[in-house]
């Protein structure tokens, strides 16, 4: 605070004047001149003038919208006039592998930059979720809800099967984990760039076969003095998409016989009848409610409430002529939509650079440090989670009169309605998962100019990260006099506690010579070594029969004592050399060589090697002819390149393990190697190229991006298939290719721009066809995700991937349902269909801004479609008769709709008359739940993601306040979701969070939500 | 501090990390620091022992469930939906799967590394000459199973790991010949350790406790491998090879079977704790937490086992084998079984049956069946019926009876085969040869089901085993089919096989 008063009291002030023109002389009126890194600015008047208090030596900023900002230093000089050129945004320099900036116009590959303020306008927890619909090419999966949800980012489809699919995170320079965008703070982040193909991202080595995000953090300004800035945020969050459920029949497990105990609904139609509900306690006495749907404040819908997120944060930055630095620290705070979850993230951040004359040195340094505290997954009977036994109550219980149930009389886990599962808001209170994780890393990198056209540069960059897990489980024991049959699902208590931590070190040594070698031929060249070493460790213990209630301490348990440790490590160390040609600054060519050797390969053949080749031209600059006020801009650019994928840490590896009750007492074991790998083993190879073009139109207002690519992943890390005989169960070694090749297009429009009204809209489509070209030798199908028997999710040659097989109906020629004439029920397929593909074929983001003076508007919206998934939610729901379509017949039996039945001589003959066998429990559970093609649905939706108001507090209301800007407005996140009228349960982008391949919605998810809140923004 | 010498230790940091970055060593870091890519055989026995418990009595997927569903010991409750296949007879190439697989991926290949332990070392493996043995007998016990119940199977070309990921084919009888060979071999083995121990040509390491059998008893790994002899050539009793002189040179073996009160358990310290229960309990007694077990209410008993001990051989062991109802129809009447396939609404339910009694579901540290005693006493009583080998067949056969009440914790064994009832008394028996499998099927029933299945396919005793009704199939399937994990991956070798082989195509000894 000293600091910037001190700057205030003691600026010696002038005046300056001048004229903001066009190239053509032209008066630009409305231009805006600042001061550089303080708050001070003018406007230009009709006449292009303006007049600003300056000092000697401060730096004055011209800006105007669709020009080039320009910037002069103060001199002796009382006038300035200044010509700003039409913005070629095509221009923009571009953050490219290891921190390389380049110009766009030089790329031979597709890029994308995200600016800080669309990532932060709708006020997000994470950054990830804010890259929706922002770019083409790009995927982001929320994989669930709750208050740390957790993102996947899949660039250009999925080229591996069994590696990862995920894009790589690089962050200030620094190859990171996945994880690391999700724990950072997204105010802290000045530019995003995508780099969505190999050919942009061969210089990463392996790490890159999926292409990139490259993160670059805010860092003060030179020669700018001091600023501050404060963020804040409150955001509400509400379950927006609760699944469709049945409302006409209640408790009961035989058909239409009430059930006071039951949660399956296959009992009478509700009537409005007061009757008993749950067991007779030992007084004789019960409880009683009316039969017939609770209110919509006590239903279970009402167990979820809604959930508060808070975000503060400061900066302080600034910097002189030689130092710069910036310093940020941020908390958010969430509370959940299930009772008592909550989440805390806490960041800080410093930044700091020194420049001398031929040499620079700066670091990063970070902290973060997140608490999840969450109800257990599994806290339930059966492993049941909380939401399965919520979305299985009733809809005539009061769910949320039972919340204290500890002590009210029909809420305890004797008296509980339930006599099969529990009470609820019991697993909240039982059973608690509680993770903290924190990262280090700090980096120092420095640079020196060896002469004006070579120069050195070196950076170190340790991370730390740990993850600390303790799950608790308070121990239930029943009553076993007075509720005998519920005494099977006593618990003991139990405590769980885990500590992963890892750390990776990068070295990174880079010589740069840049030299024109004519008049006309500029050359670049980059030679580099990088090397990571990474080593992680796991410990866990684990103590039940805890004697000492509330106290999860594992020296007080009886029993044996369990817990396990482990290490892994990995190194790679690559070498790189990089040339780029520069003709007249309109033709570029690029070529590219790294060689890497990566201890995760067997040791004597662990070296590989990958390229690129590409080139771009201008087209607009080679024929200046071609530029015209109406065409502006055309670019034109190839790639092509060729990378390997090393596999994880011991997955060559063949190791005896200990096997399950080992140790026994004194006898410790070690069974025999289950698998085996290919003493050849290889890297993967991807083979990718893309082709570009890029156009601007009316003088920018107009700008079009497209590409095409090819990408074809070769030697996949595969299971070949071995006899069971032969005592190993999976023999790993290289086989299988997958295809992608899809386009991309992005647009940007600006159809209006006047000083006080612009409006941007930005549209990206991305079209991906991704075939299975081979599996291992032999087979034509394998399970990659999740699968029970009868529905899973599978690679199958011919097929884009993955891929849903399931059971589902027999259908004749027309299309009809085969029943059995006998029952009257539909014949289930003999072998698994082919149900559809998981990942969607067409991406289409949409994004607009609209500034009114000072008011600004901005959406995003994205439709993903040409997929489908699989809920077991609904499968679920089914046994309890919870499910909408169980109650359509009236639970009588009926005729199945568009079915026939064979007539006996080959064809088939419309049903009309044949009732199915039942429409109770068993024939929703049993036959019509057999077929599991009743449960994946069009996975199409249209989302709006994010929309955000906001409103500038004019210059001239802050002009006598300490204040130099003020931003408030108001911000909504996923507000509105169109599914496909199939879906009436849930977000198909939810999936089993374990696996990387989507499609897949397990019970652990919880009901869609949409957040709403304000947010403010203030700067000194 | 001048530019110079910056830049002087930067590149020293530079060139030290690229001098590492050409070391071998430095990338030699993928080797796990947990796990080994070696073991040795006193840590690997013990698991493949674990593994053999496991397998053949473990859990739901079990041999020894399956024979006690073909063999009407076990049935499903009327209100489960349970053991559905095995009680259809639906046999086919997706219907336990791991009957074929886990012999091989577990046991099998554990017993195979033990066996082959130190062959490429100086000594050749010489001083584990008891380990060699122990794994040679257990293969042979393992094997024996798989041409049981498959036939055909891979033997001479399997566990090879990756070296032939695509094992072929041995016959049943090849496989016979081979392990009975192999058992004679370990007995060998065993004669030379105990000849030579004390001695100066002492060489074999002695085993203790990691032997979770035996204890490193060599004799009584001697007289196991006698009974499992006996038990090899007398499944090929209707065979018209000649086997007499096997059967000769078995009977002088000096160390003679196992006799009384010499079982064949395993229990590697079976314990109250999740993971260390006995398999048998843990799948179908009560979990570690004290739960129920997930197949303890579905599995009841049949109609056919309990008349069979009640009404018709007044058989004191009904109470040790079954367990009466917890809500019986009639509380005078604790004893109910049900029918096979008998999955309806108005169908018994668990609570008013009988489910698996105390005699076999004895707590979470009990003893892991491989061979009871009883069994070994019945061979005997068998092929001194036959005239194979010498001995008082009536006296073994009620040896054998005695030995199973022991093992079920049922009194009056003496009385029981003093009753006169044809199959329970051996003078009141018509056929002795009935007699004696049939009252192994009693002694068998619930911890070697597998084994009363292949010794009725044999032998057709229990003459009366009822086929389940309203099965897909009218008569008890004879073997399973290979997996359809070998069509996938072995597709050049697996004999070709249609659903009908499992009702009509027997292995080779099953005339």
């Amino acid at each position: 605070m000293l600091a910037f008063m001190v700057q205030f009291s003691f600026a010696q002030q002038g005046s300056v004047t001048g004229t903001v023109s066009d190239e053509n002389g032209m008066p630009l009126p409305g231009a805006t001149v600042v001061i550089q890194g303080t708050t001070t600015g003018v406007s230009t008047d009709f006449d292009g003038k303006y007049s600003i208090n300056a000092t000697q030596g401060q730096v004055l900023e011209f800006r105007y919208v669709g020009y080039a900002s320009k910037t002069a230093t103060v001199g002796a000089e009382t006038v300035i006039n200044m010509s700003l050129a039409l913005d070629n945004s095509l221009d923009e320099v571009i953050v490219t592998a290891f921190g390389i900036e380049r110009e766009e116009k030089s790329l031979a590959y597709s890029t994308e930059t995200i600016k800080a303020e669309e990532l932060v306008q709708a006020a997000p927890v994470n950054a990830v979720t804010s890259l929706q619909g922002k770019a083409s090419g790009l995927n982001i999966i929320t994989r669930n809800n709750g208050v740390n949800p957790s993102t996947a980012i899949v660039l250009r489809g999925y080229n591996s099967i069994t590696s990862s699919n995920a894009a790589l995170i690089v962050i200030d320079g620094v190859i990171q984990a996945s994880s690391a965008l999700n724990d950072l703070n997204p105010n802290d982040i000045a530019t995003s760039t995508i780099l969505k193909g190999a050919s942009a991202t061969a210089l990463y080595g392996s790490d890159g076969a999926n292409g990139a995000i490259i993160i670059e953090t805010k860092k003060g300004k030179l020669g700018t003095g001091i600023q501050v800035g404060f963020n804040s945020s409150a955001t509400f969050e509400t379950v927006k998409y609760f699944p469709e459920t049945q409302d006409k029949f209640g408790p009961g497990l035989d058909l239409f016989t009430y059930d006071p105990l039951e949660n399956t609904q296959w009992g009478p139609r509700y009537d409005g009848v007061v009757r008993r509900v749950g067991p007779v306690l030992p007084d004789g006495s019960f409880q009683t409610l009316p039969y017939a749907p609770a209110s919509s404040s006590e239903n279970r819908e009402a167990f979820f409430n809604t959930g508060v997120t808070l975000i503060n944060g400061f900066d302080v930055s600034g910097g002189d002529e030689k130092s710069t630095f910036f310093f940020s620290a941020r908390r958010a705070d969430v509370d959940g939509i299930t009772p008592k979850d909550e989440y805390r993230k806490d960041n800080f951040r410093l930044n700091a650079s020194r420049k001398g004359e031929k040499f620079e040195v700066s670091t990063n340094i970070s902290f973060f440090e997140d608490r999840t505290d969450i109800v257990s997954p599994d806290a339930g009977y059966q492993t049941r989670g909380v939401y399965w036994n919520v979305i299985n109550t009733p809809a005539s219980i009061p769910l949320t009169r039972y919340k204290n149930w500890r002590t009210d009389l029909y809420s305890t886990k004797e008296t509980y309605y339930n006599e099969y599962y529990q009470n609820p808001y019991m697993l909240i209170d039982i059973g608690r998962d509680t993770q903290r994780s924190n990262r280090l890393q700090a980096n120092v990198k420095f640079n020196y100019e060896i002469n004006n056209w070579i120069s050195a540069a070196y950076s170190l960059t340790g991370t730390y990260y740990n993850e600390h897990n303790k799950n608790t489980q308070e121990a239930i024991t029943y009553n076993p006099i007075t509720s005998p049959s519920r005494v099977g699902s006593n618990t003991s208590a139990s405590v769980l506690e885990q500590d992963d931590s890892n750390r990776r070190v990068n070295s990174d040594f880079r010589i740069l010579f840049d030299r024109d070698l004519t008049t006309d031929l500029n050359a670049s060249l980059i030679l580099g070594n990088n090397v990571q070493t990474y080593r992680s460790t796991q410990i866990f213990i684990f103590g039940d029969n805890l004697i000492v209630p509330d106290l999860y301490d594992v020296s007080v348990r009886t029993g044996e004592l369990q817990g396990g440790n482990a290490t892994f490590r990995s190194t790679k160390v690559g070498y790189y050399a990089d040339l780029t040609l520069d003709y007249k600054n309109f033709a570029f060519l690029n070529g590219a060589y790294r060689y890497d050797t990566s201890s995760t390969l067997p040791v004597d053949n662990n070296d590989y090697s990958f390229y690129t080749v590409g080139g771009s031209v201008v087209m607009t600059d080679a024929i200046p002819s071609l530029k015209s006020d109406t065409f502006s801009y055309m670019k034109l650019r190839a790639s092509y390149a060729r990378v390997g994928n090393d596999p994880s840490i011991g997955y060559i590896n063949e190791l005896f393990s200990t096997p399950t009750g080992f140790p026994f007492g004194d006898i410790p074991g070690f069974q025999t190697p289950t698998r085996n790998a290919s003493p050849d083993f290889s890297p993967e190879i991807q083979k990718t190229y893309e082709l570009g073009a890029e156009f601007s139109f009316l003088k920018n207002r107009i700008t079009l991006a497209g590409t095409y690519f090819n990408t074809k992943t070769e030697d996949q890390f595969l299971s070949a298939g071995t006899s069971t005989a032969s005592g190993v169960g999976t023999f790993r070694t290289n086989s299988g290719t997958i295809e992608n090749k899809g386009f991309e297009i992005d647009l940007k429009l600006t159809p209006i721009r006047t000083e006080n009204f612009s409006w941007d809209i930005g549209l990206n489509l991305s079209k991906i066809k991704n075939e299975v070209v081979s599996l291992a030798d032999g087979a034509d199908r394998l399970q990659v995700g999740l699968a029970l028997d009868e529905v899973g999710v599978f690679a199958q040659v011919g097929e884009s991937y993955p891929q849903i097989y399931g059971t589902g109906y027999s259908r004749d020629d027309q299309g009809r349902v085969i029943i059995d004439p006998a029952t009257g029920n539909p014949v289930v397929s003999s072998e698994l269909q082919n149900l559809g593909s998981t990942t969607p074929d067409l991406i289409i983001g949409g994004n607009t801004r609209i500034n009114f003076k000072n008011w600004s508007l901005s959406a995003v919206a994205d439709y993903k479609t040409g997929h489908v998934y699989y809920n077991q939610l609904v499968d679920a729901l089914e046994f309890t008769g919870s499910t909408v379509h169980s109650a359509t017949s009236n639970r009588q039996p009926f005729v199945f709709p568009n079915s026939s039945y064979p007539d006996g001589n080959g064809g088939y003959t419309s049903n009309n008359n044949i009732l199915t066998s039942g429409g109770g429990f068993s024939f929703w559970n049993s036959t019509y739940n057999a077929i599991k093609e009743n449960y994946v649905v069009d996975a199409t939706t249209l989302k709006l993601r994010e929309v955000a108001l906001s409103y500038s507090v004019p210059a001239r209301f802050l002009e006598n306040t300490f204040i130099s800007s003020l931003n408030f407005g108001l911000v909504g996140r996923n507000l509105i979701m169109l599914r496909s009228a199939q879906n009436v349960y849930t977000d198909p982008e939810f999936t089993n969070d374990s696996e990387e391949v989507t499609g897949f919605g397990t019970l652990d998810q919880l009901p869609p939500t949409a957040n709403y809140g304000f947010k403010l923004d203030l700067k000194f | 501090m001048n530019m110079k010498t910056i830049n002087n230790k930067y590149l020293a940091i530079i060139v030290a990390l690229v001098l590492m970055s050409c070391s071998d060593d430095f990338f030699d870091v993928n080797e796990s620091e947990n796990d080994p890519s070696e073991s040795k055989p006193e840590l690997t026995l013990p698991v493949a022992q674990k593994f053999s418990a496991d397998y053949i009595s473990g859990g739901y997927n079990s041999p020894n469930t399956l024979g006690n569903i073909w063999t009407q010991a076990w049935t499903a409750a009327g209100d489960y939906i349970y053991f559905t296949d095995e009680m259809q007879y639906n046999v086919t190439s997706g219907f336990r799967t791991s009957t074929f697989q886990t012999a091989y991926l577990n046991p099998l290949d554990n017993y195979d590394y033990v066996e082959h332990f130190g062959e490429n070392s100086e000594s050749g493996g010489a001083e584990f000459g008891y380990y060699r043995a122990i794994a040679k007998i257990m293969k042979a016990y393992h094997y024996q199973y798989l041409v049981d119940i498959y036939g055909d199977v891979p033997y001479t070309e399997a566990l090879q790991g990756k070296d032939n990921a695509t094992p072929a084919y041995d016959s049943g009888q090849s496989i016979y010949d081979n392990i009975y060979d192999q058992i004679t071999e370990a007995i060998s083995l065993i004669q030379q350790g105990l000849d030579d121990a004390g001695t100066e040509n002492e060489i074999f390491q002695e085993i203790g406790n990691e032997d979770v059998m035996y204890g490193g008893n060599m004799t009584m790994w001697a007289k196991f491998g006698n009974s499992l002899r006996l038990r090899i050539l007398l499944r090929q009793s209707e065979l018209s090879n000649n086997l007499t002189s096997k059967y000769t040179a078995l009977d002088a073996s000096p160390f003679g079977y196992l006799g009384a009160g010499e079982n064949a358990y395993v229990n590697p310290g079976y314990v109250l704790q999740a993971g260390k229960q006995n398999p048998l309990w843990d799948a179908f007694g009560e979990t570690s937490a004290g739960n129920l077990a997930a197949n303890a209410e579905a599995t009841r008993a049949t109609i056919y086992a309990i008349e069979k001990l009640r009404d018709e051989f007044n058989d004191p062991r009904l109470s040790r084998l079954y367990a009466p109802a917890s809500a019986p129809e009639d509380p005078a009447v604790p004893f109910v079984g049900i029918e096979q396939n008998d999955q309806n609404a108005n169908s018994p339910k668990s609570a008013e049956l009988s489910g698996i009694g105390p005699g076999i579901l004895k707590g979470p540290d009990q003893n892991a069946i491989i061979m009871q005693s009883a069994e070994s006493l019945f061979l005997q009583a068998e092929a001194a019926q036959r005239g194979f080998i010498a001995g008082n067949a009536q006296a073994l056969y009620e040896a054998a009876i005695s030995e199973s009440f022991t093992q079920l914790g049922a009194t009056g064994a003496s009385a029981y085969y003093a009753q006169g009832i044809n199959n329970v008394s051996w003078n009141a028996s018509s056929d002795k040869i009935e007699a004696i499998i049939t009252q192994k099927w009693i002694a068998l029933n619930g911890t070697n089901g597998i084994e009363n299945w292949i010794e009725y396919k044999r032998t057709g005793f229990p003459a009366d085993l009822p086929a389940a009704p309203n099965a897909l199939q009218s008569t008890i399937p004879i073997r399973l089919l290979y997996p359809s994990s070998e069509a996938a991956n072995n597709p050049g070798n697996v004999p070709s096989q249609i659903s009908a082989d499992a009702f009509n195509s027997p292995v080779f000894w099953d005339m």
